[in-house]
């Protein structure tokens, strides 16, 4: 038995070996993820299991105060969840079963957080609905105090319900038709379709969205900075502990605090609630679904969905034209000075520099993305769900963990004995000015939703279109080029808007190692929302919404010109 | 094209086995297949679901690695080389076109790897674009194609790269009744001009009558017969393969005797002569079969036979007989309208001793 085992394995390094394409795809994406993600979390462990942090620990676990930072935490996880899953469950029902009009305004206003900048929203909202807000004190007269748990839980609950609204839509779509028939058939009413039909089948769904969207609340960091007032979360007692009072071992050890319940939700997740789902999201639509006729239902749903849709139209409204006044809530001149400062000014740097570096990084995040897919979907190989494990770590694990591992990593050389085998790759005085570990945070924060958009559309390919290529005398590596890529081009794409938008949005993972030489434009941000200067934070988030949206433009343009493949799949965007 | 592809081809399989392991699960999928094909050959892999013809086709590709065994093809062992190093060709049940390639582009995409000049290829795929009817579709993309055409496109695919050997899973299936039959005669008819060696993968039992110079019955991962249609159909080596193919009445008997390759038992209250498996000894218990086509009925007053069902299908009737108890099937096929027996008709039962078998005695695995 074990050695028909061993014989296996040795014939599968054979055949590993024997293509070298394969070798060399796999050694690239082994090293990328050792690097990237294994080595840089090992430091942070590292740091926070040695003799001294023990003393952390005790300190935080019997302090009522950082009780109450954990208490804090997960009540902004659940509370965040719940509603996100909520409104996203609002806005997917609506995109999917009920007829009214505006329903391509409403789908817009939804996916826009996925370009928006973090303090895009709290910033906004400060102005809007906050002590002096535009709406809460120049409207009703009400000096709103918006810092702490309500007004965080409401600008998380409007910038990460896109998770939730994108996963549920993905499955009321593929729901089949016919049960809702069949059911209607034997007599039920809309009800009670909705009630023993429909909810039922997307319970997996919505237990998924909320546990997604738990992790990435408890990892947010640019919300409890802005918005938190007195309310502390450990993602920002993190940011206090590395950047004001530079204690690693305190950073550690929270890190590690917060890393426990976020991986802990994200693996029941991934392993166990996404794998009781009883529908399949192929991309293609199943069929007409049965739409809500019911007059009090229908515009009931509309009035509550346009209620949500003109509030994030009014928030990136005043994201918009708080660039070009000089100070939003109080001095409404026309003013083009906060774009001057990004521009031309001393903002500008920044801009320059995050900008360069997210289009390095998102060419690599993108291949790396599909490379990773292929390598679990096709290849069969011995710890091929580690891989995709570890590629997954980069979403899963919260931004400031990563940075602080980043960090302790990468800011000395890796030495093993007297051998160096990695330069430090962060901080001023490494090479490239730090780019490289800023470079390497991008593309490890991006890979995951290539790879998870890679898998989807390599699993409606026929695997035979592959092994026809091969059988005709492709190797792997060419097959891949000529018949893979091409075909998940659309998913290709999508990894590739997705890193750069990422990119250039990201703040907890990469706060830690902007340098002079490279600095980062969402930490200007901070720095401007912190001084008050709002307009320059709406202009730099202006600059960044738009870059974004020129870079998608630009992809569209040269990855995803017309063969109808797309179509031909049904993977769309 | 038309010049015959040199006459090797010629393929061995030496006590393959292919075992896969799923966690604690393992599926022994081809167990201890020894085969060998010769040059030009169309051998048939046909069995039930399941029973490891994919697997072995796969295997003879290179897509999976032999747990143990060996291939030879043309004297030079090739177990271990890449899928895309070896001189075959694949047809897909699927037929796996490139959605993203028009149909010259499919047919040159392994001319291209080949690094063939642009106006060979051209050339090449023109003729092997005639030769399988799809002239002046080059440009189409595959979805504007016909399921029949689509699978043309496959063949030509294949054919193009003048392969030693060309291997095809269950190529035909997707097709409708009609157009099967029309695709089947085209490919022995291109397999025998061009004389490449090919192993089909099928399930359809007519489909490998009619295709194949010999035909491999596998079940459960291991050959149950290798032997020639005719072989096949009328000295089934097992009770599996002659209830795999066609239909059989199977009756136990008692062998009398030996008589060279018959032996004489005794059915219906009469004995005959009928030839036998070598296997069979005197005095041992074995199984006759009968083809329903073999059988005879005649109308007999006093019978203890009886027809139970009668089912005209237009060019043959097929009866149920009871036979005090046991059920014989038997077909008619040259009916005559006055000749058609009623049900509750009591009949004398007969049949055709030289098409039948007699068969070593085995367990019946319960249905
Ligand atoms: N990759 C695999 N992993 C595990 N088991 C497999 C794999 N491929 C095939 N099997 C198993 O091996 C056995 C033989 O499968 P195979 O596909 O060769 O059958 P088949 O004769 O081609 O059947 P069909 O007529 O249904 O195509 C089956 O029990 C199947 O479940
Ligand atoms: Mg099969």
């Amino acid at each position: 038995m074990a050695t028909i085992s061993l014989k296996r394995r040795l014939g599968e390094f054979r055949r590993i070996g024997s293509d070298w394409t394969l070798l060399v795809g796999l050694l690239v994406v082994v090293l990328f993820l050792g690097v990237a993600i294994i080595y840089p979390l090992s430091k942070m462990l590292g740091v926070s299991f040695t003799a001294e942090s023990f003393a952390y620990y005790v300190r935080y676990f019997s302090s009522p105060v950082y009780q109450g930072i954990m208490w804090n935490t997960i009540q902004l996880g659940l509370v965040v969840g719940l509603f996100g899953t909520a409104l996203g469950f609002l806005f997917a029902y609506v995109q999917v079963r009920v007829d009214v009009p505006f329903k391509k305004f409403m789908n817009l206003m939804a996916l826009m957080p996925i370009i928006s900048p973090p303090f895009a929203v709290a910033t906004a909202a400060i102005v809007l609905f906050g002590r002096g807000g535009l709406i809460t004190y120049r409207l009703f007269g009400i000096r709103y105090n918006l810092y702490g748990f309500t007004g965080l839980t409401i600008v998380l609950t409007l910038s990460l319900f896109t998770v939730a609204y994108m996963n549920l839509q993905g499955m009321l779509r593929a729901l089949d038709p016919s049960l809702d028939e069949a059911a209607t058939n034997l007599g039920a009413s809309k009800w009670h379709v909705f009630r023993t039909i429909t909810l039922p089948m997307l319970i997996p769904g919505i237990a998924s969205s909320f546990l997604l969207l738990f992790v990435e609340a408890i990892a947010d960091l640019a919300n409890p900075l802005v918005l938190g007032g007195d309310f502390t979360v450990l993602a920002s007692r993190v940011y206090i502990a590395i950047s004001g009072e530079y204690d690693i071992f305190a950073g550690s050890v929270l890190s590690v605090i917060l890393l426990v319940p976020s991986l802990t939700v994200f693996i029941v997740q991934r392993y166990w609630v996404s794998r009781k789902s009883v529908i399949s999201v192929t991309g293609k639509p199943a069929g007409k679904p049965t739409m809500i006729t019911n007059p009090i239902v229908r515009w009931g749903l509309f009035a509550l969905t346009m209620f949500f849709s003109l509030l994030i139209l009014l928030i990136y409204g005043t994201v918009f034209v708080g660039a070009f006044t000089e100070l939003f809530g109080i001095n409404y001149t026309p003013t083009l000075r906060h774009f001057e400062f990004v521009v031309l000014g001393l903002g500008s740097q920044a801009m320059m520099d995050t900008t360069k570096m997210s289009l390095i990084a998102t060419p690599i995040a993108g291949v790396l993305g599909m490379l990773i897919a292929w390598l679990v979907v096709r290849k069969h190989f011995t710890g091929r769900s580690l891989i995709d494990f570890i590629s997954m770590l980069g979403i899963a694990l919260p931004g400031t963990v990563l940075g602080i591992g980043y960090l302790l990593a990468f800011n000395k050389p890796a030495d093993i004995g007297s051998i160096t085998l990695l330069p430090p790759l962060a901080g001023g005085t490494a090479i490239a000015g730090g780019t490289i570990a800023l470079i390497l945070a991008y593309v490890v924060r991006s890979v995951p939703a290539g790879v998870r958009a890679g898998v989807a559309s390599l699993q409606q390919i026929d695997p035979s279109i592959e092994e026809a290529s091969i059988s005709l005398g492709a190797d792997n590596a060419t097959t891949f080029r000529k018949v893979t890529l091409p075909l998940i081009r659309p998913a290709f794409l999508t990894g590739l808007v997705y890193s750069f938008a990422r990119s250039m949005t990201s703040l907890s993972a990469v706060i830690f190692l902007s340098t002079p030489y490279a600095k980062i434009m969402t930490a200007q941000i901070l720095n401007e929302v912190d001084a008050g200067r709002f307009g320059n934070a709406f202009a730099y988030c202006d600059i960044l919404i738009i870059m974004v949206l020129i870079v998608i433009g630009i992809l569209y343009f040269v990855v995803g010109t017309t063969t109808g493949v797309e179509r031909d799949f049904g993977v769309s965007l | 094209m038309t010049t015959q592809t040199s006459p090797s081809g010629h393929l061995l399989l030496n006590s393959i086995s292919k075992v896969f392991e799923q966690g604690s699960n393992r599926v022994r999928a081809v167990d201890n297949v020894s085969l060998e094909i010769h040059g030009g050959e169309f051998i048939t892999l046909l069995g039930p679901s399941g029973c490891g013809k994919t697997t072995t086709l796969r295997l003879i590709a290179g897509f999976e690695l032999p747990s143990s065994g060996q291939l030879v093809l043309d004297k030079r062992d090739i177990a271990n080389l890449p899928p895309n190093q070896r001189p075959m060709a694949m047809v897909f049940q699927s037929y796996a076109l490139f959605p993203h390639l028009n149909v010259f582009e499919n047919v040159a995409y392994g001319l291209h790897l080949k690094k063939m000049k642009d106006n060979e290829i051209r050339e090449a795929v023109e003729i092997v674009l005639n030769m399988m009817n799809l002239t002046g579709l080059g440009k189409r993309s595959p979805s504007q194609l016909s399921g029949g055409q689509q699978q043309r496109v496959a063949l030509a695919r294949a054919m193009v790269m003048k392969p030693k050997v060309l291997l095809f899973d269950e190529p035909l299936s997707n097709l409708d009744a009609k157009l099967r039959i029309q695709m089947r005669v085209e490919i022995r008819r291109l397999q025998q001009r061009l004389g490449i060696t090919s192993i089909y993968v099928t399930h359809d039992q007519v489909e490998a009558m009619s295709l194949s110079d010999r035909i491999v019955v596998m079940n459960k991962g291991r050959i149950e017969q290798v032997g020639t249609p005719v072989e096949i159909f009328l000295r089934p080596a097992s009770l599996f393969v002659a209830d795999f193919i066609g239909r059989a009445n199977f009756i136990e008997v008692t062998v009398l005797g030996r008589q060279g390759d018959s032996c004489v038992v005794k059915a219906f209250g009469a004995d005959f002569k009928v030839p036998c498996s070598p296997i069979i000894e005197t005095g041992k218990q074995a199984y006759l079969m009968i083809r329903p086509e073999m059988m005879k009925l005649t109308p007999q007053t006093g019978s203890k036979a009886q027809i139970r069902s009668t089912i005209y299908l237009g060019s043959s009737v097929e009866y149920e007989v009871d036979d005090g108890g046991s059920m014989l099937m038997a077909v008619d096929t040259q009916p005559h309208f006055e000749n058609i027996l009623s049900e509750g008709t009591p009949v004398a039962v007969s049949f055709d001793p030289s098409t039948s078998y007699v068969l070593p005695y085995e367990e019946r695995p319960s249905k």
